[in-house]
């Protein structure tokens, strides 16, 4: 099963393979540079040792469609149709999974997802409680009561309009 | 089996592959490593991050830092949709308000989804105009002096003012930057407001400097020196000596005359550094009008030419539209010439628009989508359709908008006006 010039092959940390065209996998700089500096060798298997299958199959999703839709609208209008997929692209990822998608996202330093996510992330937790974004980044509160007290006094016109689910 | 040997190995060199490979080992709900936090939380909007100050004290550090301020502030300098979502207005009308941009110019036809915001300003409650001089009691009536009896006891009259005391002093909008508004709540008194954090600096007075005071009508101008990362305000006084203040320094310093024989009221207009005047021509040696402009960072004036405007009675004034200089002068017509500067600095590039809108005053605001601006027009908003030339007027809610004074512009930010002159010492 020999890959083609243009195809290169992604491995997860499980080991799972994802085939992919060169023109989508250029996209993650960190894979880019380790086969620029391996220009020459037959099979081109890249060992993504830390990052998940399903944070793989995300980003070859993302990647694969950013560069269709360049393709195709090279004239114009790619900026609104990216953002349309980028809408349904969102939807269907648990908001847990934006953190493991983020990590992995900057670990493979691809700069346009990493866009994307980290503002899904701060539209998601914009109108949350600090007891919700504490929970949801793992976060332990390290105030006593008094100086959370005193904190959230300093800025009482800040927890008006919160939710919570 | 050859492949084996081939396989290459991402994570050697990667961007930052220690600290988020360590993290993700440790479970199902990983920790961020620290500069991803930094990446999502200047995306946040100021309310948010207000809030979150208390989620720990690595996030109520972080949040506080200037550092994380200018990369919050610089994120919207980037990013033009960060930016639109950033957008205020503050609008001064005996009182301070602050009003999404986003929601101002997305209003269909219905207008009374505009929120607005009463601001908490320095000086808010300070007695308005000549009711200072009246007595205030605790159940919202005046008691006012009208004469004395024989025995010399006061005749007083009890008015009820409740209504009128809603009246507060004009605050004067000098100008924004970069979050911070320089404002004058009152006669020569200046603040550095930060409107989306509350935060305010009263500007030190000239005699701390060992200057005197300003008295009479003084023109000023407010900006940022990215060089020196300083916020600065000039001062031209009535009698045309110009002062510089320096918020790094907290002082003013007298600079010399103001180069010209005209006396200048209004407050400057910022643009690319540069806090710009019009001078009318009749009071010119030269029959041409003139803008000055003040370098903020060398602290020089310069000037350039402005539109050959063949009326020379007529006042000229500045404006900034779409980040382009613009001169504005009122013919008292049903229509009005826009002077736009397409190459700043070249004073060839004015390009004259006409806007089917009368006016007797008018400041540009801001550009929307598809070729509209939000412009002020004696005392009321407006958003104007350059394609078709057609206006509407836009009514906000919960400001007494017959009585508006003046509208600015500016970015919500987390800059501190608090932070620079501590910071030295």
């Amino acid at each position: 099963m020999a890959s083609t010039d243009d195809k290169v092959i992604l491995k997860s940390s499980e080991g799972e393979c994802f085939e992919v065209d060169m023109a989508v996998a250029s996209h993650l700089q960190i894979v880019k540079s380790v086969l620029e500096d391996c220009e020459g060798s037959s099979d081109k298997v890249v060992s993504l040792f830390i990052v998940e299958a399903k944070y793989v199959a995300m980003i070859i999703e993302y990647y694969k469609n950013y560069v269709e839709l360049k393709e195709k609208h090279e004239e114009g209008g790619f900026e609104e149709k990216l953002k349309e997929f980028e809408k349904q692209f969102l939807e269907q990822i648990d908001k847990k999974e934006l953190k493991g998608l983020v990590m992995a996202v900057n670990y493979l330093n691809a700069p346009a997802l990493f866009d994307v996510v980290c503002t899904a992330i701060a539209k998601h937790i914009e109108n949350k409680s600090v007891e919700y974004v504490r929970e949801y980044f793992g976060i332990v509160n390290d105030f006593t009561a008094e100086e959370e007290a005193q904190i959230r006094e300093e800025h009482r016109w800040a927890y008006d309009g919160v939710n919570d689910d | 089996m050859e492949r084996q040997d081939d396989e290459l190995i991402v994570g050697l060199n990667s961007r930052r592959p220690t600290n988020s490979g360590r993290q993700e080992a440790e479970g199902p709900f990983p920790t961020l490593p620290q500069e991803l936090v930094v990446d999502i939380l200047s995306r946040l909007p100021v309310k948010s991050l207000c809030r979150f100050r208390c989620v720990s004290k690595s996030w109520l550090f972080l949040i506080s830092s200037t550092r994380f301020a200018k990369t919050h502030l610089d994120l919207g300098l980037q990013n033009k949709e960060v930016e639109s979502s950033r957008r205020r207005l503050i609008i001064s009308s005996h009182n301070l308000y602050s009003v999404e941009y986003r929601s101002v110019c997305s209003c269909s036809d219905d207008s009374s989804d505009i929120r607005v915001v009463e601001l908490d300003y320095p000086l808010k409650y300070k007695p308005y105009g000549w009711h200072s001089s009246l007595g205030y009691n605790e159940d919202e009536k005046f008691y006012f002096r009208l004469s004395e009896d024989e025995d010399d006891n006061p005749v007083m009259v009890k008015v009820n003012a409740t209504s009128s005391m809603s009246l507060r002093n004009w605050v004067d909008v000098v100008g924004s930057c970069n979050g911070i508004v320089c404002i004058a709540p009152d006669e020569n008194m200046l603040f550095l407001f930060n409107p989306s954090t509350g935060e305010s600096k009263r500007i030190a007075e000239e005699h701390n400097s060992g200057l005197e005071a300003a008295d009479g009508i003084c023109s000023y101008g407010f900006g940022y020196v990215s060089t020196s990362d300083d916020y600065k305000v000039v001062r031209i006084d009535d009698g045309s000596i110009v002062s510089i203040y320096s918020l790094r320094t907290d002082s003013w310093r007298r600079l010399g005359n103001f180069p010209y024989d005209n006396s200048v009221f209004e407050s400057g207009l910022l643009l690319n550094g540069f806090v710009h005047w019009a001078l009318n021509s009749r009071e010119c040696e030269n029959p041409k009008h003139l803008v000055v402009c003040f370098d903020l960072e060398k602290e020089m004036f310069q000037e350039m030419l402005a539109p050959d405007i063949d009326d020379t009675s007529s006042d000229i004034w500045m404006g900034t539209l779409g980040g382009k200089l613009c001169a504005l002068y009122s013919r008292n017509d049903m229509q009005n010439d826009v002077w736009i500067m397409q190459e700043y600095g070249v004073a060839e590039s004015w390009t004259m628009i006409v806007i089917s809108l009368p006016f007797f005053r008018m400041k540009p605001l801001c550009l929307t989508e598809r070729e509209k601006a939000l412009l002020m027009v004696d005392g009321r908003l407006f958003l104007y359709d350059f394609g078709i030339g057609t206006y509407k007027f836009l009514e906000v809610h919960g400001v007494p908008f017959g009585d508006v004074y003046e509208v600015d512009i500016f970015v919500e930010s987390l800059i501190s006006p608090n932070h620079y002159f501590e910071a030295e010492t």
